[in-house]
C-alpha cells in the first residue's frame, strides 16, 4: 500500500505542519492523516498498539470470569457434570462452526481491503455480520430452551436435585460467560455493518478500520473457543 | 494518666512475635535514620550557596553499590522471613497433644462461646491458664475476625465454613477481645474480654454453672438452660431390638438415652451432638457395623476425624472440621468415593451451634491419628455422662 | 518509528531563558487563551487541557474525600461514638476510602500531570487517540456522577473492599450505584492507560531512545500496563457482585454455595497492583525533581528503570498478602510473604538511588525539592512499615489494625500526595504561566510534613496496641494516640488549603513564569510557557542523554 514518505522531521516549518492541520494529506488509498501523527506509518503503528492493548483488556475480563467459573468447577465437579450435560450440546457446537466460518469470511474480508476490492470488501463484511447474527439466533434459541426448562437461576431453580444450589451457581456463570460474550458479539456486528456501509459507499479510508475490526472479531471467536469447551464439553 | 505504649503479653506465643517485631524495628530504624542521616548531611553540604563543597568528579553509576544495596536488604529481608514464616507456622498450627476445645460463633454483632461441657457465655471467654485451647469457630452471617492482640492472634470467622486457632494463656487477667474484619452497623460494639483463670478455678467455674459472664438471650436458646426433652429423644421403635450396634462411642447416645430424665444442667457439646445425630437418624445409613451382607449406606464415622478420605480417583481431601461441616452442609461438595449421593442435605436446617455440636460428636468418635487417642470432647463427654448401665 | 540519534555528547544549546513582559505572554497564544469558550473546553481534544479538566474533577474529589476524614477524625477525638451514629460513620469511612482511591489516588498524577507533561516530555504533538483522552474524561465524570448520586442518597457502609458476603447480602446501602460508578470510573483508567502505552511506544521524538526517556515516562508507562492488565479484573469482579445483589445469587455467597475467599482474591488481585498504580507516577515526578534541584543525573539511572517495570510486574504477585488469617492456606500465606519480601527491594532501590544522587549535587531548596525530600522520608517509612505487614507471625498480630491504616497512609498521602503536590509545584509555571509565591511553598510544604506525621505515627503506636480499624468507638487507654492524631489532621488540613488558595491566587497575580525556570532538562522545558497548542514551534530533535545536568549551572530565576 502506497504511503506517504515521512518527511524528515528537520525540514518541516510550523507553517507547513499547520497546512498538513487544515487540509489532510489524501495518499491514493485515502488514509487521513490526524493532526498528532507525524506520518501514515507511526499512525498505523499506533493504532495497531491500541488495537492490541485493547484485545488484552479484553482476554483479562473474560479470563476473570473463567477463572471464577474453574474455580468452582474445581469445587463442585458433580455439579458442573449436571450443568455441563444440560447444556445444548449441538447448538453450542453448531454456533462454534458459524463463528469459524465467519472468521474465515472476516479474515478473507481484511484481504481484500487491503487490496482495495471495496465490493468484495463489502459483501464479505455483510457476510460476516450475518454468520455473526446466525450465532445470536442460535443463542437466543438456546436461551429460550434453557428458560422453557427452568434452566434460569432464580427462586424456582430445580435442576440437579440435591445438587440444585451447586448447579444454579453454574447456570449463574453459563449466563455470564455467554451473556458478556453475546454483548461483544453485538457489538461486533454492529461495527462490521458500519465498516461494510462506508465500504459500499467508498468511504472507507485505507484498510486499516476494516483490519482493527478483523482483530476485534477474531478475539471474539477466540473466546467463544474457551467457552464452548468449558460449558459444552468439560463436565462429560 | 495511663497511657498504654506496648500491648500486654500473655499468650505463649507473643513473646516470639514480639521478638520479630523488634528486630523488624531495629532493621527499620536504621534504613530509615540512615536515610534522613545522608539526606541532612548531603542537602547541607552540598546546598546552594556553600560553594566551598567538594563536588569534583561526581558519579552517576555504580554497580558495586547497586548490587551491594540490593543484596543486604535483601539477605536481611529474607532471614526475617524465615523467622516469621516459622513463627507463622507454630502460631496456626497446634502442636500435638491434648487441646481444650472451645466451639464460637460470630454474629452480627457479638461472640457466642460454648465449652466442651456444655456451658455457653456471649462476648464473654473463659478460659483456663496454661493449657491449650483451640477455637473452632464459625459465622452466622457474614465475615468476622477473631482478635486478641494480648495473644497475638487473629482469625477470620467466616459463614459456612469453620476456622480454627489456638492459644495458651500464660497470664491470669481480663483481656480485650475484638471483631477485626468489618461486619457492619455496630462491629465497634463486636467485642469482650477473655478472661484468663487457674485452672481449677476454670473447672470450678464450669461445673458450679456459675452463671457469670453467662447472659441469657431470650428467645435465642442463649445461656437458657437446656430442657432434657431438646436434646434426648427416644429411640426409634424400629432400632429397639437391634443389637448390633457397636459397644463404643456409637453408644454415646444409648447412655445418654438412658440416663435418669433429670436436668444434669447444660449437657455436653459432644453429647448435644450425639443427640442430634440420632434425631437426624444419620445413624441408620452412618451404621459403623457395615458387612458385606449387610452394607451400610454412607461410610463409618468411626476415627474419621484427621484421616485422609477419598472422594475421587486421586482425590483425597483431609478431614477436618472443615471438612466434617461441609459434609453435613453440602452432601455432595466432597462425597466419599463409592457412595451414592443419597444424603439429604441439611443446609439451614441446623443453626451454626448445632453443627458445631455435630461436629463436636463426630470429633469424640476418635481421631484417626493416633497421638491424643482420646480427644478432649470425649473425656469430657464420658466424665458428664453417668457409665452406661447395659 | 522513533530514529535512534548518534548518541553524541552535545552540549545542549543555552535556551533563551527569557522572562516574557506580563503583556507578551497575554497576547501570545498558546493553549490556554487559544478558545476561550466553555465549549472549546468541553470538546477539546488538546492533552493539556483534558489535563486541567481532570485537574479539577480531582481537587473536588479531594475536598470531598477529605471532608469525610475530617468528619471521621473529629469523631474520633473521643472513645464514644457521641458525633455520628455507627451507622453513619460506617459510611463515612467507607466513602472516604471509595472517593479517596478511585477518584483521586489512581487518576491523581496519570490523568493530570501524566496527561499534561507525557506529550510534551515524548516531544509529540498530542496523545496518540486525542479523542480517546476526552472520552476517558467524559467517562470519568459519568462513573463519578453514580458515585456522588449514591453519596447523596445516603452513602455506602461496607469499606472501600467491598467484602462478600456483607456487600453482596446484608448491607442495606447503596453498594449497587457505587459500584456501577467505579466499574465505569475503571474504564476511564483503561483508556488512559492505553493511550500512554500507545503514545510512549509510537510517538517519542526523534532520538528519544527508551533509555532517553525521563524516568516520569517510565513511571508512567508502568502504572499505564497496571491500569490496563489490572482493571478488567475490578471491572468483571464488581459486575459479579452486582449480578449477586440484583439477582440473589450465590457467586460469593457462602449460604448459596459461593465461596467469599474467592471475592477477596478477585479483589487484591486489582487492588494491591493499584497501590502501584498509586505510588508509581509519584515515584516518577520524585525522580524529576530530585534529578533538577540536585542539578544532576538521576544515579543509577537504568536501575531505577529496571525497578520500576519489577515493580510493575512483581505487584501482581502478592496480592496474597492482603489475606494471611483468612483462612488460606498457611503455605499459600508464605509464599505471598516471600514475594512481598521480595517486590520492597525494587522501592529500596529507588531510595537508595535518591539518596545517592544528591550526593555531591547542587542542591536548590525550592518548595518541590521540600515535597520530594518529604516524601522519600514518609516513603520509605511506609515502605519498612509494609515489612512488618509481610512478616507472617506480625501480621496475624497487625492485620486490620491502626498500623495498617498508618502503613498505606504513609505510601498514598505521605508518599503520593507529596509527590502529586511537588509536582503541581514543579509543573505550574510550565502549566499556567505562573510562579507560585516561593515562601508560601515552603511554608505550605512543612505544614503538610509536619501535620502529616502527627496524624499518621501515633497510629503505629495504636495498631500495636491492638486498635482494630473501622470502629466506630474504642476503649478508652487508645484516646490519647486519638487526640493526637486529629490535632495532627487539623494541621495536615491547613497545610492542603493554602496550596489551593495560593494556586488559585497566582493564576492571577502570580509572577509570569520564563519557559524554563529551573533550567531543568526534559523537553516539556524547550516550548514557551505556557505552550501553544501544538506543544512545540519546531519539533524537538534529542541529541542528548537524559537528565543532562550541568553541576556549575545555577537556577537564578526565581
Amino acid at each position: 500500500m502506497p504511503t506517504l514518505a515521512p518527511p524528515a522531521p528537520e525540514d518541516r516549518s510550523a507553517a507547513d505542519r499547520a497546512a498538513t492541520a487544515e487540509v489532510p494529506p489524501r495518499p491514493p488509498s485515502g488514509a487521513v492523516l490526524a493532526e498528532q501523527f507525524d506520518d501514515l506509518d507511526q499512525q498505523r503503528e499506533a493504532d495497531t498498539l491500541g488495537m492490541w492493548v485493547f484485545l488484552a483488556t479484553e482476554v483479562l475480563l473474560f479470563s476473570t470470569l473463567i477463572l471464577g467459573f474453574v474455580v468452582y468447577r474445581f469445587l463442585y465437579p458433580e455439579a458442573w457434570h449436571v450443568g455441563t450435560e444440560h447444556t445444548k450440546f449441538w447448538i453450542g457446537s453448531a454456533n462454534t462452526a458459524v463463528l469459524l466460518t465467519s472468521s474465515l469470511v472476516m479474515a478473507l474480508a481484511v484481504h481484500a481491503a487491503k487490496e482495495a476490492r471495496w465490493k468484495a470488501v463489502t459483501w464479505l463484511l455483510v457476510g460476516t455480520a450475518a454468520l455473526g447474527a446466525l450465532f445470536l439466533g442460535l443463542k437466543g434459541l438456546e436461551y429460550y430452551l434453557d428458560l422453557h426448562e427452568g434452566f434460569w437461576p432464580g427462586a424456582g431453580f430445580d435442576v440437579g436435585g440435591p445438587l440444585r444450589q451447586q448447579v444454579e451457581l453454574f447456570v449463574v456463570f453459563y449466563y455470564c460467560m455467554t451473556g458478556l460474550h453475546a454483548l461483544h458479539m453485538t457489538i461486533g456486528i454492529g461495527v462490521v455493518l458500519t465498516m461494510a456501509i462506508l465500504a459500499h459507499r467508498g468511504t472507507m479510508r485505507g484498510h486499516m478500520h476494516v483490519e482493527m475490526t478483523g482483530l476485534y472479531w477474531h478475539l471474539v471467536d477466540i473466546v467463544w473457543l474457551f467457552l464452548y469447551p468449558l460449558l459444552y464439553l468439560a463436565g462429560g | 494518666m495511663n497511657v498504654p505504649f506496648f500491648p500486654e503479653s500473655a499468650s505463649t506465643g507473643a513473646a516470639e512475635v514480639d521478638a520479630i517485631f523488634f528486630v523488624l524495628l531495629g532493621l527499620g530504624l536504621l534504613f530509615s535514620l540512615g536515610i534522613a542521616a545522608l539526606i541532612t548531611v548531603f542537602v547541607i553540604r552540598y546546598r546552594h550557596g556553600n560553594e566551598n563543597a567538594d563536588r569534583s568528579n561526581p558519579i552517576n553509576e555504580n554497580r558495586i553499590l547497586e548490587t551491594g544495596w540490593i543484596v543486604i536488604p535483601l539477605l536481611m529481608g529474607l532471614g526475617v522471613f524465615v523467622w516469621a514464616s516459622f513463627a507463622y507456622y507454630r502460631l496456626e498450627e497446634p502442636p500435638p497433644g491434648e487441646m481444650h476445645e472451645v466451639y464460637a460463633t460470630g454474629k452480627q454483632w457479638m461472640w457466642k462461646f460454648q465449652h466442651p461441657n456444655g456451658v455457653r457465655e456471649i462476648n464473654t471467654l473463659h478460659v483456663p491458664l496454661g493449657r491449650r485451647v483451640r477455637m473452632n469457630m464459625s459465622s452466622e452471617d457474614v465475615i468476622h475476625s477473631f482478635y486478641v492482640p494480648a495473644f497475638r492472634i487473629k482469625q477470620d470467622v467466616l459463614p459456612g465454613r469453620t476456622t480454627t486457632v489456638w492459644f495458651e494463656a500464660t497470664k491470669t487477667g481480663r483481656f480485650r477481645l475484638f471483631c477485626a474484619e468489618f461486619c457492619g452497623t455496630e462491629h465497634s460494639y463486636m467485642g469482650g474480654f477473655v478472661v484468663v483463670m487457674d485452672p481449677a478455678e476454670y473447672e470450678a467455674w464450669l461445673q458450679t454453672g456459675d452463671t457469670a459472664g453467662r447472659t441469657t438471650m431470650p428467645g435465642t436458646g442463649v445461656g437458657e438452660p437446656v430442657a432434657p426433652d431438646d436434646v434426648r429423644y427416644r429411640a426409634d421403635p424400629q432400632d429397639a431390638g437391634r443389637t448390633d450396634v457397636s459397644p463404643e462411642p456409637w453408644l454415646l447416645q444409648n447412655a445418654d438415652r438412658e440416663a435418669p430424665a433429670v436436668d444434669r444442667g447444660p449437657v455436653s457439646m459432644a453429647a448435644a451432638g450425639a443427640a442430634l445425630f440420632e434425631r437426624l437418624r444419620c445413624v441408620s445409613c452412618h451404621r459403623p457395623d457395615s458387612t458385606a451382607l449387610y452394607p451400610a449406606q454412607g461410610p463409618s464415622l468411626y476415627r474419621l476425624f484427621g484421616s485422609r478420605v477419598q472422594i475421587g480417583q486421586d482425590r483425597f481431601v483431609l478431614a477436618d472440621e472443615q471438612y466434617l461441616r461441609e459434609s453435613i452442609v453440602y452432601p455432595y461438595a466432597k462425597l466419599v468415593a463409592g457412595y451414592p449421593p443419597i444424603m439429604p442435605t441439611f443446609k439451614g436446617q441446623l443453626s451454626e451451634e448445632e453443627l458445631n455440636q455435630l461436629v463436636a460428636y463426630l470429633k469424640s468418635l476418635g481421631a484417626h491419628s493416633s497421638a491424643p487417642a482420646r480427644p478432649v470432647a470425649l473425656d469430657s463427654v464420658a466424665a458428664a455422662s453417668p457409665p452406661p448401665t447395659r | 518509528m522513533a530514529i535512534p540519534a548518534p548518541p553524541s555528547r552535545t552540549r545542549r544549546p543555552d535556551l533563551p531563558d527569557t522572562v516574557l513582559p506580563d503583556s507578551a505572554a497575554r497576547t501570545r497564544v498558546h493553549y490556554l487563551n487559544d478558545g476561550r469558550t466553555l465549549k472549546s473546553w468541553l470538546l477539546t481534544t488538546d492533552h493539556k487541557r483534558i489535563g486541567l479538566l481532570y485537574l479539577v474533577s480531582i481537587t473536588v474529589f479531594f475536598a470531598i474525600g477529605g471532608v469525610f476524614a475530617t468528619m471521621m477524625r473529629m469523631e474520633l477525638l473521643t472513645p464514644l461514638g457521641d458525633l455520628f451514629t455507627s451507622d453513619v460513620y460506617n459510611r463515612l469511612f467507607t466513602m472516604h476510602g471509595i472517593v479517596m482511591v478511585w477518584f483521586f489516588l489512581i487518576p491523581s498524577i496519570p490523568t493530570t500531570l501524566g496527561n499534561f507533561l507525557l506529550p510534551l516530555m515524548l516531544g509529540a504533538r498530542d496523545l496518540a487517540f486525542p479523542r480517546l483522552n476526552l472520552a476517558s474524561w467524559y467517562v470519568f465524570m459519568f462513573g463519578a456522577l453514580f458515585t456522588l448520586a449514591a453519596v447523596v442518597l445516603g452513602g455506602v457502609d461496607t469499606g472501600w473492599t467491598f467484602y462478600t458476603p456483607y456487600s453482596s447480602t446484608f448491607s442495606t446501602s447503596r453498594v449497587f450505584l457505587v459500584t456501577l460508578g467505579i466499574f465505569i470510573v475503571g474504564f476511564s483508567s483503561i483508556m488512559t492507560g492505553l493511550n500512554f502505552i500507545v503514545t510512549v511506544h509510537t510517538m517519542r521524538a526523534p532520538g528519544l531512545t527508551w533509555l532517553r526517556l525521563p524516568l516520569f515516562v517510565w513511571t508512567t508507562y508502568a502504572t499505564s500496563l497496571i491500569m490496563v492488565l489490572a482493571t478488567p479484573i475490578l471491572a468483571l469482579t464488581l459486575l459479579m457482585l452486582v449480578v449477586e445483589r440484583l439477582f440473589g445469587v450465590g457467586i460469593f455467597d457462602p449460604a448459596l454455595g459461593g465461596d467469599p475467599i474467592l471475592f477477596q482474591h478477585f479483589f487484591w488481585f486489582y487492588s494491591h497492583p493499584a497501590v502501584y498504580i498509586m505510588v508509581l507516577p509519584g515515584m516518577g515526578v520524585v525522580s524529576e525533581l530530585v534529578a533538577c534541584f540536585s542539578r544532576k543525573r538521576i544515579f543509577g539511572y537504568t536501575w531505577v528503570v529496571a525497578a520500576t517495570l519489577g515493580i510493575a510486574v512483581f505487584g501482581f504477585l502478592v496480592w496474597g498478602h492482603h489475606m494471611f488469617v483468612s483462612g488460606q492456606s498457611i503455605y499459600a500465606g508464605m509464599v505471598f510473604s516471600l514475594l512481598s519480601f521480595l517486590v520492597a527491594i525494587p522501592s529500596a532501590i529507588k531510595v537508595f538511588n535518591w539518596t545517592a544522587t544528591l550526593h555531591k549535587g547542587h542542591i536548590y531548596l525550592k518548595t518541590p525539592m521540600i515535597y520530594a525530600l518529604g516524601f522519600i522520608g514518609l516513603f520509605t517509612i511506609g515502605g519498612l512499615t509494609g515489612l512488618f505487614l509481610a512478616s507472617l507471625a506480625v501480621d496475624v498480630h497487625l492485620h486490620d489494625t491502626y498500623f495498617v491504616v498508618a502503613h498505606f497512609h504513609y505510601i498514598m498521602v505521605g508518599g503520593t500526595m507529596m509527590a502529586y503536590l511537588g509536582g503541581l509545584h514543579f509543573w505550574w509555571p510550565k502549566i499556567t504561566g505562573r510562579m507560585y509565591p516561593e515562601k508560601m511553598g515552603v511554608f505550605s510544604a512543612l505544614t503538610v510534613f509536619l501535620g502529616f506525621n502527627l496524624t499518621f505515627f501515633p497510629q503505629f503506636i495504636l495498631g500495636y496496641l491492638g486498635m482494630p480499624r473501622r470502629y466506630h468507638q474504642y476503649p478508652a487507654e487508645f484516646e490519647v494516640y486519638h487526640v493526637l492524631s486529629t490535632a495532627g489532621a487539623s494541621i495536615l488540613a491547613v497545610g492542603y488549603l493554602l496550596p489551593f488558595l495560593y494556586l488559585l491566587w497566582s493564576l492571577r497575580y502570580g509572577k509570569p513564569a520564563p519557559d524554563n525556570p529551573w533550567r531543568a532538562t526534559g523537553l516539556e522545558w524547550k516550548t514557551p510557557s505556557p505552550p501553544p497548542k501544538h506543544n512545540f514551534d519546531t519539533p524537538p530533535v534529542v541529541v542528548e542523554e537524559v537528565y543532562d545536568y550541568e553541576l556549575d549551572e545555577h537556577t537564578d530565576a526565581v
